[in-house]
């Protein structure tokens, strides 16, 4: 009977815990990301490519879900949803979605005025495929850098709601859960805490990395 | 000597800009080590998820009364 991690406060193993709590942050990261994602870009390609009424309408919409914190907008839709990990998701997913929609709102405004989308509505191309053929993979390498730094923001926030419980559900582990269970242990065993607070950290930082490189590597303007 | 680094260079020149986006990325991202390390640590959390009935020693939300906050 060996626990390389030691075990918990109900005599769990505390390595096999942090191990299947990689499923529940990296698939909340992966999901809720997703959802912003499949959400945010259409609405913000609508958007900057439409201009006027309809532009001026979602802009408004964006600005007023940005002015609430990120964290706590993702705290309140979970807890209206219901605690469970899949609600989490989804709360962080809706959360993500403005930045995501002024994000695509913006890149697609620079690009529309350039001169090959003259040259394609010149040739007679239509609205839907001057958008996903000649705008979508102008704009793709913004979208993949602020995809890969929200997801580590987005794991950050599933730990968080799960820390509060209202994402993942015990008995099932989650990193943020077992901070959580943890806490009341802090001085006696502390190895509760060192383990998955280490393999958040990990994580996060690793995506912000990835996410800072891709930044640097997509930047037209950067020549390294 | 100096002619052929000049025709290298100018082939060079020539070449680049035929090479595709995407392609170009990935010869960017790759040199960059930062970004490397990031991605290696995700591949391997991924398998770890993937793999983890696998892997995990023990059954997650077992619990046992005689090894309760034991360490190691």
């Amino acid at each position: 009977m060996t626990h390389w991690f030691g075990t918990d406060d109900l005599g769990r193993d505390v390595l096999s815990r942090v191990i299947f709590g990689a499923r529940a942050s990296l698939a909340a990261g992966a999901i809720s990301v997703g959802i912003a994602l499949s959400v945010g870009v259409p609405i913000g390609m609508l958007s900057g490519y439409r201009g006027g009424f309809v532009d001026a309408l979602i802009s408004r919409i964006t600005d007023a879900m940005l002015a609430c914190p990120f964290l706590i907008l993702a705290i309140a839709l979970a807890a209206f949803l219901g605690p469970s990990l899949g609600n989490a998701m989804i709360a962080i997913g809706i959360s993500a979605t403005p930045i995501f929609v002024r994000l695509t709102r913006g890149e697609v405004m620079n690009v529309r005025s350039e001169d090959y989308i003259d040259a394609a509505r010149s040739v007679g191309d239509s609205n839907l495929r001057i958008a996903l053929v000649h705008i979508l993979p102008n704009i793709m390498p913004a979208l993949l850098v602020q995809a890969t730094l929200s997801v580590a923001a987005a794991i950050i926030a599933e730990a968080s709601l799960s820390f509060l419980g209202l994402g993942q559900q015990p008995p099932f582990p989650s990193w943020g859960s077992m901070l959580n269970a943890a806490q009341r242990f802090l001085t006696s065993a502390s190895w509760m805490a060192i383990w998955p607070g280490l393999a958040i950290f990990l994580v996060v930082l690793s995506f912000n990395l990835l996410g800072d490189g891709l930044r640097d590597a997509l930047d037209p303007q950067n020549d390294k | 000597m100096a002619e052929t680094a000049m025709t290298a260079a100018s082939a060079s020149r020539s070449l680049a800009p035929l090479e595709r986006p995407l392609q170009r990325a990935l010869r960017r991202v790759v040199k960059r080590k930062g970004a490397m390390i990031g991605l290696g640590l995700i591949i391997a959390f991924i398998l770890l998820a993937i793999g983890a009935p696998l892997l995990a020693p023990y059954d997650p939300i077992a619990t046992s009364w005689t090894m309760v906050r034991k360490p190691r």
